[in-house]
């Protein structure tokens, strides 16, 4: 007897069908799977085993045969416990072979029969979406996630009897429902509010027009002044993900394992900040199969990078990539993946070893010589990536006492939200969506300066020592601080700003 | 002519080689007839062990003048021999002076340069911030009273004093322990070409010589040498920079000292040079007024009138600006200008000169 079911693998961030062939046949009673699977799905022999028994059916004592077509793919993990079970009941005739033929499954069975969640059930559903299929059982605890693809069936299903049961038609289940809109709603809450931050103003007005134009952003200064209080606070000022943004961030995270139970969509902008020890595996992601790293989880929200210079050089090395590309392609002996990964940076680092340079309350005790080596170690390349740094002094007491009332987020995010439409209109017929994206001839295109702009821009690159790089950097800039203001020329005060936040341009920033 | 340059070339290279401490007894023979002893006198007339004999036998039977007259004209070193019109008078006239010197640039410039005072800033490599800014500050000060500043390219106070002349558009020279063709530190390869260009870079040693650390204390003799008298910044107990100071009372030349914080080890060398009756110096005026050079500076208010054509918000910024550098920050709520304002106008204050920005520290009125 011979019955045949679709399932699903994931590779990267998409899935690809694969056939769960099963055959029965004379011989001595023994089970093998073929078609190179790894050591779960090896012993996915034994889960099978007992879910089946436990769930009251018989388990077949003949000679079973299971294909995984294609079998020059490699397989691995537990997702197709149930399909194989599915197929088994199907090829022993407790089940109609027929009744296969609808629907594909994907899941983890537990040794009394019940169902698990698994990893990247969202992209299973779109990929069965896009092979024309009716429907995909799915573990429950992934139904709600899968359902955020449209036009196809999602059974979300409790255990193995369930599954049965709903082939057979002797029980229904009604396809799982989503109500993205909804849940987006109710689940963007940022508890952060830039209100809570003292003082700064020069680095909140950084903030804002890095958050504008997608700019990333560098800050400078002694510990405790308020660096990461301000980074943790940009996802707050960011324009809200949209459904497809959010599907797109929740795939990464039911890829890479990440999704909490019970939370089916990402609905605020990721914001991730690794520790400075992270290996560079680490931060674009790898392993045998290569799973998404922190520069894809932070994808469409913000990578933070505390003690820039402490990360390692490689680390730092390997961002460039997925700067300049927006996503992070990994390869490995037997397969290369491609991950998204277009984040805003938002780096901070302390202005000298000891920390205390510029600090009015502390004097520092760095030698030059050591300024200039610990800034060094964030090289070249990577500060060409980034647009605006700013210097964020230690707060005095006076700062830290007054209880003036700031700005909240949500005022600078609606200057934000209008500034981005302003970018979407201008750049609608290109690939670009906000400023920072703008290639160098698109830069030249959209970002004329008045001629008095223009003026501004020449002397300052002859009097401040402005290195050539900086100057398409500025014009970004002062592109994006024209759009906060919602006017379409770039003049001299827009120009004098972006020049204000290219501080590591001037002379000094060495050390020296 | 042509023999004695010959010689001093062929002495300068052996010099090179063998380093230093190479006494040339210049008061009893000429250049040329120590040069042409026999072999088995000349080690004797340098002072060095008969050992040694054989290796000067070598190093004169090997030489090539006309290879190394080549390259001096490929690398466009002018060499300039003990003796020669051109030589500078106030070396000539130290105990051992450089039986030739090696320079990039012009021997017009060399003599317009020396034609000035000059005054060498020395100090500490590892130097503090302060040590930097005094050095930078001094060094400006004084070139802008036409003061030439000799220092030795070291990273630095030496870099600073360097730095601080070619900034206020003085002269500088700088004197190096290794061929002038050599950058050393790297670091300093901007410095380097700037000094090239608008300054000079002397060395007693022909070109490609490596730097020795035996090379650096003999450098430092022409430092002083060169100069009127020799400023210490910054220097550890053990420094080159007291070296200098040492060879500097030797040959008659003043000792002059920046003071610093007692619990900084960096300020013992200057703190006991003044303890020993050097000179204090506070500010370049210090330094003109003992060579009766008429500073100007006293005489300038210490800071600009407010210049005249500012628009509404640069004249806010610029009235809550000082001397001291003030964050962005700070300036903002002093104007009372919001923080895209105080940008802009900070931004256009500094473009026109008038503001500069001290890293990590904020804007500060130019000086």
């Amino acid at each position: 007897m011979l019955a045949r079911l679709h399932s699903y693998a994931v590779l990267g961030m998409d899935a690809y069908p694969v056939e769960v062939e099963t055959d029965l046949s004379r011989g001595l009673p023994a089970f093998s799977i073929v078609g190179l699977p790894d050591a779960a799905v090896r012993e996915s022999r034994e889960r099978v085993r007992a879910g089946m028994v436990n769930s009251q059916y018989e388990f077949p004592l003949r000679r079973i045969t299971v294909n995984l077509a294609p079998a020059d793919v490699r397989k691995e993990g537990p997702s197709f416990d149930l399909p194989i079970a599915l197929s088994l009941l199907a090829a022993s005739g407790q089940l109609k072979s027929e009744s296969l033929e609808a629907y594909g499954a994907a899941g983890e069975l537990s040794l009394d029969g019940s169902v698990r969640r698994i990893n990247g059930s969202l992209s299973i559903a779109e990929a069965a979406s896009r092979a024309k299929c009716r429907g995909v059982l799915l573990p429950a605890a992934n139904a709600e996630e899968a359902a955020l693809i449209d036009n196809i069936e999602i059974i979300g299903v409790e255990s193995l009897s369930q599954a049965v049961e709903f082939l057979k038609g002797e029980a229904a289940i009604a396809p799982a429902r989503v109500d993205a809109p909804a849940i987006l709603s109710a689940l963007r809450s940022d508890r952060l509010d830039l209100a809570d931050v003292k003082g700064q103003e020069h680095a909140r007005r950084a903030l804002e027009v890095c958050a504008a134009g997608g700019h990333n952003l560098l800050m400078t200064g002694p510990p405790g002044s308020g660096k990461t209080m301000l980074a943790r606070r940009l996802p707050s000022i960011l324009p809200p993900l949209d459904i497809a943004e959010a599907i797109e961030v929740t795939r990464i995270y039911s890829v890479a394992g990440r999704l909490n139970s019970g939370s089916s969509l990402i609905a605020s902008r990721p914001f991730r900040s690794p520790h400075h020890t992270i290996s560079h595996i680490g931060l674009t992601g790898g392993g045998g199969t290569p799973k998404p790293g922190e520069v894809s989880l932070s994808h469409l929200g913000v990578l933070f990078l505390d003690e820039l210079p402490e990360f390692s050089r490689l680390a730092l090395e390997t961002l460039r990539q997925p700067l300049e590309d927006g996503h992070v392609s990994i390869s490995r002996a037997l397969l290369s993946v491609t991950y998204p990964a277009r984040f805003m940076l938002v780096a901070a680092m302390n202005p000298c070893p000891c920390g205390h340079l510029g600090d009015a309350r502390q004097p520092c005790i760095c030698i030059p010589q050591r300024i200039a080596s610990y800034r060094s170690r964030v090289s070249g390349p990577l500060m060409d990536r980034i647009d605006v740094a700013v210097e964020v002094p230690g707060l005095t007491k006076k700062e830290l006492l007054s209880d003036r009332k700031r700005e909240s987020s949500a005022s600078v995010a609606a200057r934000v939200a209008l500034a981005r439409k302003k970018q979407l209109e201008r750049l609608a017929a290109t690939n670009a969506f906000c400023n920072a994206q703008m290639s160098v001839g698109q830069t030249e295109r959209f970002c004329r300066a008045s001629p008095a702009g223009v003026r501004l821009l020449d002397s300052a690159i002859d009097r401040l020592f402005l290195s050539a790089r900086a100057h398409h950097r500025i014009l970004k800039v002062s592109r994006t601080i024209a759009d906060l203001e919602g006017v379409t020329g770039i003049e001299p005060q827009h120009i004098a700003e972006a020049i204000s936040y290219r501080g590591m341009d001037r002379r000094g920033w060495d050390g020296f | 002519m042509a023999s004695d340059r010959k010689t001093a070339l062929a002495i300068a290279c052996f010099m090179a080689e063998y380093g230093w401490p190479l006494r040339v007894p210049t008061g009893k023979m000429t250049l040329r007839e120590l040069w042409s002893c026999p072999d088995r006198l000349i080690a004797g007339l340098l002072k060095l062990p008969a050992a040694e004999t054989w290796r000067i036998a070598a190093f004169r039977r090997s030489f090539s003048a006309g290879q190394m007259f080549e390259e001096l004209r490929r690398k466009e070193v002018t060499l300039i021999t003990l003796g020669e019109d051109g030589y500078p008078p106030c070396l000539a006239e130290i105990h051992d002076p450089p039986p030739s010197i090696f320079f990039k640039g012009s021997t017009d410039r060399l003599h317009e340069f020396i034609r000035q005072p000059c005054l060498a800033i020395v100090g500490a490599r590892r130097a503090s911030r302060y040590g930097i800014d005094a050095a930078t500050a001094l060094a400006g000060g004084l070139s802008r009273h036409g003061v030439c500043i000799i220092s030795g390219l070291a990273s630095g106070i030496d870099s600073a004093a360097h730095r601080g002349a070619l900034e206020s558009l003085g002269k500088t020279i700088a004197v190096l322990g290794c061929g002038p063709d050599i950058v050393y530190p790297v670091t300093n390869r901007r410095l380097y070409a700037s000094l090239q260009d608008l300054g000079l870079v002397i060395s007693e040693f022909p070109p490609g010589t490596r730097p020795r650390p035996w090379r650096f204390p003999a450098r430092n003799r022409i430092i002083s040498g060169l100069s009127r008298g020799v400023v210490v910044v910054e220097a550890k107990e053990k420094s080159g920079a007291l070296i200098t100071a040492d060879f500097a009372l030797d040959q008659g030349r003043d000792v002059f000292a920046v003071p610093g914080g007692i619990f900084s080890e960096l300020s013992i060398g200057p703190n006991r040079l003044i303890r020993a009756g050097a000179t204090i110096v506070t500010e370049a005026g210090d330094i003109l007024e003992e060579y009766g050079i008429q500073s100007e500076s006293a005489q300038d208010p210490p800071l600009r009138e407010t210049p005249q054509d500012l628009d509404e918000n640069e004249q806010l910024i610029f009235n809550a600006t000082g001397t001291s550098p003030r964050h962005q920050d700070e300036l903002a709520s002093r104007s009372g200008l919001d923080g895209a304002s105080t940008a802009a106008a900070l931004v256009t204050l500094e473009i026109r000169g008038l503001l500069s920005l001290e890293q990590g520290y904020g804007y500060r009125r130019s000086n």
